[in-house]
């Protein structure tokens, strides 16, 4: 049995305990691959210390001392901060196009993942649910909870309570072959694009949720929806979501840059891929998979999701009623700057999302699912434009 | 100077958490014990001690307006948001390092005191490695850069709430991120970034 890298590059890094430092010692006086992997990593490793040392400062120490610091520190707290940004239009203020629609299913994960209403049963899955449609549900954003964004019990309940994995980098695909291959999936792209086509796979991952009933529950108290209570009994129950590699495929001048992250000190996962404005792109990936022990209550999940959303108990509670969560993939969108409608699209029903007229920014997203994967393309312009492409697709 | 402590609210709200808060932290304490190396990490990202000491400051403000739940790893706390104040300041900063750049070159030419053409490679080097810490998965930039400021495996896996006994493969997926990204952008960045500037 060979080494793995971690364990040769904590070796390197005199990171491993004795005994187990004494095991790799052993192992690659022995094994000459593992030996040969040693001095690739070492190399490596060295390479990429030299040009980060280029970085460090240069013997010299910041101008403040700690004393000053703590002096400027204080200045700064005086100064009133500045009032956070509704959520929700934090995520859609600027529709970053694919990306929005990828915060919007992200945002539905994190908030119907803290509420899972369901008891621990480990290892025995009930429930199996793939999306096979989508529902576009308004919301008001006045009515979003402010403080979901800055609620460190939100965050503590993100970083304690979930686990998740990445299966590997993303990579550029030459075409929609290779894309495919490295994919798991067929790939399809407009037969007449008119622009190049940039493929880029995005590796799958794996993510694991354990509830906490205590800080889910002081997370909606944190919010201030201490009114919506959460039942004991969720307590432990475990929620795995299975995301399959994705492809993108870019159409146009599409040089990515990242958006500053409009709320500094967060992570910067959040920040915002910006595309240039002559570009569009198409997302395609199978459904996320969804397991979950027996018992799941699906519709009380989604409630308490809506109703975090900023919908009435009544609006949450028909509306919940209302979808089979099971197979729906709920996007809330706001009411006042982004309208939503059903379009015949590639043989299926879709959902074309667009600004409200007025907006001097034609944009669309047009998000729909066939044969078990998920499309959302998103460009400039309206509906025509995304269907010539959208109904091209090879 | 008051003990902060003792002001300590949320989001300037009066609230019976002041006085957990009282209880944990002591920035008197804390400013002792991080300024300096949480200003060299913010530092390797910026590369200007006015705009590092900013971020860091930052970093102490969010620590001051949004604590973490648990006042076990505080310092590991203002570690991760050090980086990703400096990695957000370094991709809203990439337009102005194109001029900054395009400064230094100028700054270069009229610089008689050192070697010029060494000098100029220096700082191209540095752009470079700070261009592909952008382009990089935040996650990987970060732990990185908190590697390479002298954090061990257990103070990254504190800092990034990871597994300790991931740390290793975590960077060795970074390294090889890094040089990929590094290589790929490599001679001809800087170039365009001045040019960018320019027009």
């Amino acid at each position: 049995m060979h080494l793995s890298d971690g364990e040769i590059r904590a070796y390197q890094d005199q990171a491993l305990d004795a005994r187990l430092s004494q095991r790799v010692t052993a192992h690659l006086e022995s094994c000459q691959t593992c030996q040969a992997r040693a001095d690739a990593l070492l190399n490596q490793k060295f390479q990429v210390e030299q040009r980060l040392s280029g970085l460090a400062p240069a013997g010299d120490q910041p101008r403040l001392t700690s004393d000053g610091a703590q002096a400027a520190f204080t200045k700064r707290i005086s100064i009133p901060q500045k009032e956070a940004n509704n959520l929700m239009f934090k995520w859609t203020s600027r529709i970053s196009r694919p990306v929005w629609v990828a915060m919007a299913v992200v945002a539905l994960l994190a908030v119907a993942l803290a509420f899972p209403s369901v008891r621990a049963a480990a290892n025995t899955f009930l429930g199996l649910f793939r999306v096979q449609q989508i529902r576009v549900v308004q919301v008001n954003p006045a009515n979003l909870p402010d403080q979901l964004g800055a609620s460190r019990e939100f965050e503590a309940m993100l970083t304690t309570g979930v686990q998740t994995e990445e299966y590997g980098e993303p990579q550029e695909a030459a075409d929609a072959a290779q894309a495919a291959a490295l994919a798991g999936f067929p790939v399809r792209l407009p037969s007449d694009a008119g622009d190049p086509v940039k493929l880029e796979v995005q590796p799958g991952g794996k993510i694991a949720f354990t509830v906490d009933v205590e800080l889910a529950q002081a997370v909606l108290e944190d919010i201030g929806r201490s009114d919506i209570r959460f039942p004991k009994e969720l307590e432990g129950a475990q929620v795995n979501i299975e995301v399959p590699a994705g492809v993108m495929a870019m159409i146009g001048e599409c040089d990515k840059s990242w958006e500053e992250t409009p709320d500094q000190g967060t992570d910067p996962d959040e920040g915002h891929p910006v595309f240039g404005l002559d570009c569009t792109t198409l997302v395609q990936m199978p459904s996320p998979a969804v397991s979950a022990p027996p018992g799941l209550d699906l519709s009380q999940i989604g409630e308490i999701f809506l109703q975090v959303m900023g919908m009435s108990q009544e609006e949450a509670a028909s509306f919940a009623r209302n979808v089979d969560w099971t197979t729906t993939l709920v996007i809330p969108i706001p009411r006042y700057s982004v309208e939503s409608r059903d379009i015949e699209v590639d043989g299926v029903t879709g959902t074309l999302l667009q600004r409200q007229a007025e907006s001097p920014y034609a944009e669309y997203v047009l998000v729909w699912v066939k044969d078990g994967i998920l499309y959302a393309l998103s460009g400039q312009g309206g509906a025509d434009e995304a269907l010539v492409l959208a109904n091209s697709l090879r | 100077m008051q003990r902060l402590s003792t002001t300590m609210a949320f989001n300037g709200r009066p609230s019976e958490n002041t006085t957990n808060l009282e209880r944990f932290l002591d920035f008197e304490a804390l400013f002792q014990s991080h300024w300096t190396r949480v200003c060299a990490v913010t530092y390797r990202l910026v590369g200007d001690w006015a705009e590092a000491e900013d971020l860091a400051l930052e970093a102490f403000l969010q620590l001051y307006r949004r604590p973490p739940r648990s006042s076990d790893n505080l310092g590991g706390w203002l570690y991760r948001v050090a980086t990703n104040l400096g990695l957000n300041a370094l991709r809203a900063g990439k337009r102005r390092q194109g001029y900054e750049a395009q400064a230094g070159v100028v700054m270069l030419e009229n610089d008689a005191s050192g070697d010029p053409a060494q000098e100029a490679e220096r700082i191209q080097e540095q752009e470079q490695v700070r261009l592909a810490l952008r382009r990089m998965q935040p996650r990987a930039a970060q732990l990185l850069v908190l590697r390479h400021s002298g954090l061990s495996y257990a103070e990254l896996a504190e800092a990034l709430n990871l597994n300790p006994a991931s740390i290793g493969t975590l960077l060795v997926r970074a390294e090889r991120a890094f040089e990929k990204i590094y290589r790929d952008s490599g001679a001809t960045h800087l170039g365009r970034e001045v040019e960018d500037a320019s027009q």
